[in-house]
Parts: C-alpha cells; structure tokens; sequence
C-alpha cells in the first residue's frame, strides 16, 4: 500500500490509520514546525537500559527505511534520540544516513516539511483501493476479537487513580452490567479481578520504573527537575473499601 | 501549591498510568527479529528453542501479544547474535534479505 501513496505525509497518515494491526497503542505522531515536519516517536514502558535503546532503534531504522522506499530522494534533516549514544553510536550514522544526535528531550525524525508533502509519482489507485480494503478488513477482525477484559483493563488505566464502577464501565463498553458480568464470566474473570490486576500493574510499574523516568525526565527536561517535582507512593487501603493500593501524588512542596 | 507545580504534576502521573497499560504487538515484530536474527548467522530452529517458540506460533500473524515478550525475545535475539547495534541493524538486514528473495523468484 506504501508504494501507492501520494506523499511521504500521506505514507505516514496510512501508517497511523493501520497501526492497530500492529501495536494497540499510537506509535508515533507528526508534528509540523515552520519549514519542518518532525515524526516524533512515543515513549515506551521498557525495563532495561539496554531496550531503551533498541525499541526506539527498531522504529526509527523501520522508519527509515520506508522513507528511503516511498521517496528515495528524500532527505532527513536530523534524527534524534532521548537516549544517551551508545558505545556503538557510529551504526546511527551509518545506517540512517543522518545527522544523529542523542540525549535529547524526545525520539524524533525531522524532515523538510516540502519534501514531506512533495506528490510522488508511482500511484495506482486500483491497487490501492484493493489493498486499503484488505487492511480495513483485518482491522475490523481485530477489534472484534478484543476480549472486554482488555477494553475493562484499559479503561480502568485511563480514569486511574479514579475508581471506575461496574456501572460506569459498562456504559462505557456499549453493554448493560448484567451483560458485562456475563461476558467477563465468559472470558473467566470477574470486574473485581480485573481491577485489582490493572491497579496492581500500576503499582508496580511505578515501584520499578518511576526512579529510572525520574532519572531520564531530570536528564533531558531541566525544567521538570524542580523540587516540585512528583513523586507516586502507594500505601495500604487499612480501613477503607478493598483495593489493592490507593496512589497519592506526594509533592515536595508539601513534605 | 502554586499552579505552577500542579500543572507539572499531571503529565508524569498520565504517563505512569499509560506505561502501564502493558501494550501489545503484533506477531509480526517477533518474525521481523527471528529473520534478523536468521540472517544473523543463528539458525532459525535454535533461536526458536532459545525463545520458547514454536514455528506455528510464529505464522500467527493476527496475534497480539505484550510488549514484555517482545522486550525478552529482544534481549535474547541481542545476545544470539552478539549485536549490541542489532535494533539499529535490524531494518537493513530484512532488507537484503528480502532483496535475495526476489532475485529467486
């Protein structure tokens, strides 16, 4: 389908509509500037040092490489990375062809905004159609196989640290609280499980990761490094309905 | 507080909220590392052993699953190949592979 688009916009728009069949969550987002037109690549829960290089690495290699395909001529201004450079920093250069700098505030591409909006030849609109429909299929078979656990879970993330009643998830699912018992029941699970499993997700990704975004954050935003800066604590639910953990946002100005 | 510190606060705690949601990722990550790694040099059956993979689930292509995995068969295929550059590597290498298929066709 990538070779039949009328842009490198246009490549990186049907990318976006299509990424659920890749990831559940937006990978990148464009962001135009005067004369430029930046792809910034979103951040992503890692656990190691080492893969806080590599995811971004894989996408920022794809990227390129489907530039170079769609528009060969196609020039990148500067690529940038929220990580420091690696021992082997020298492969950036060589493999994207660019000038790479790391270390900064976010995972980017930037490109001249008329290179990414020049019309490109090559379009066969048959194929095109036929293609984008087989895509639009697949799509659709996705969102039919999300179990509701998985729409529950990401709901209760999303109004987190609010807590979300059966009421209120269901209506927000499109089904009755009788029907979404049912199919929870069905999937093998229960509101409350899925609830204390979100939560404690939750927990514990701020217990492990909150300490190395802090690190990053202070590193590559300074202006985020303030004594205001928030620090997430989870306590004990002692006397209050059941609930795994109950965050506060603790700030220094109030310590 | 001030406003100030309020407003700063709210995107760290909406970004503690989103990692959290354990995304998922499709199969097709996974068969993208198993063929760099392939053309690597590590046979593919041994890389598979190494993930715990069988080569059906592999060909599940529709299938989605936590970035968590992808993150571990990741590390596994940067220690297989003793690449430490391979997420930079990675694209280039299905490329030529790639390339070599359809001069054989």
């Amino acid at each position: 389908m990538l070779s039949h688009v009328h842009s490198l916009r246009h490549g990186f728009e049907l990318i976006s509509s299509f990424e659920r069949l890749f990831c559940d969550r937006a990978i990148f987002s464009v962001l135009d500037s005067g004369n430029t037109s930046t792809i910034r690549i979103s951040e992503w829960p890692v656990q190691t040092e080492r893969m806080h290089r590599f995811i971004p690495e894989v996408i920022v290699a794809g990227m390129r490489k489907m530039i170079r395909e769609v528009c060969p001529g196609a020039k990148i201004l500067q690529v940038s990375f929220a990580h420091s450079a690696p021992v082997y920093a020298a492969e950036y250069a060589r493999v994207l062809e660019s000038d790479v700098r790391f270390a900064q505030p976010l995972t980017a591409i930037m490109l001249e905004r008329a290179q990414f909006d020049a019309p490109l030849p090559r379009v066969d609109e048959d194929v095109y159609r036929a293609l984008k429909v087989v895509a639009e299929r697949r799509l659709e078979g996705l969102s039919e196989r999300t179990p509701y656990t998985i729409g529950l879970r990401e709901l209760i993330l999303r109004r987190a640290p609010k807590r979300t009643s059966m009421h209120t998830a269901a209506r927000a699912l499109g089904l009755s609280e009788r029907s979404l018992r049912r199919q929870l029941t069905a999937e093998g699970t229960t509101f409350r499980e899925v609830e204390y499993s979100a939560l404690g997700s939750v927990a514990k990704w701020m217990l492990r990761g909150c300490a190395n975004e802090s690190a990053r954050s202070k590193k590559s935003r300074s202006s985020w490094a303030t004594p205001t800066q928030p620090h997430f604590i989870a306590r004990s639910s002692a006397g209050r309905a059941p609930h795994p953990v109950h965050f506060a946002v603790m700030r220094s100005s109030r310590s | 507080m001030t406003r100030d510190a309020s407003d700063r606060a709210q995107p760290s705690q909406a970004h503690a909220f989103q990692a959290a949601l354990e995304p998922m990722v499709s199969v097709l990550a996974v068969w993208g590392l198993v063929e760099a790694v392939a053309q690597a040099g590590v046979p593919q059956p041994r890389f598979l052993r190494t993930i715990g993979w069988s080569s059906e689930r592999l060909q599940l292509m529709d299938e989605q699953i936590p970035l968590a995995e992808v993150m571990r068969i990741g590390e596994l295929a940067i220690d297989a190949t003793q690449d430490e550059a391979l997420g930079v590597h990675w694209a280039d290498r299905l490329d030529r592979a790639r390339s070599r298929r359809s001069r054989t066709c």
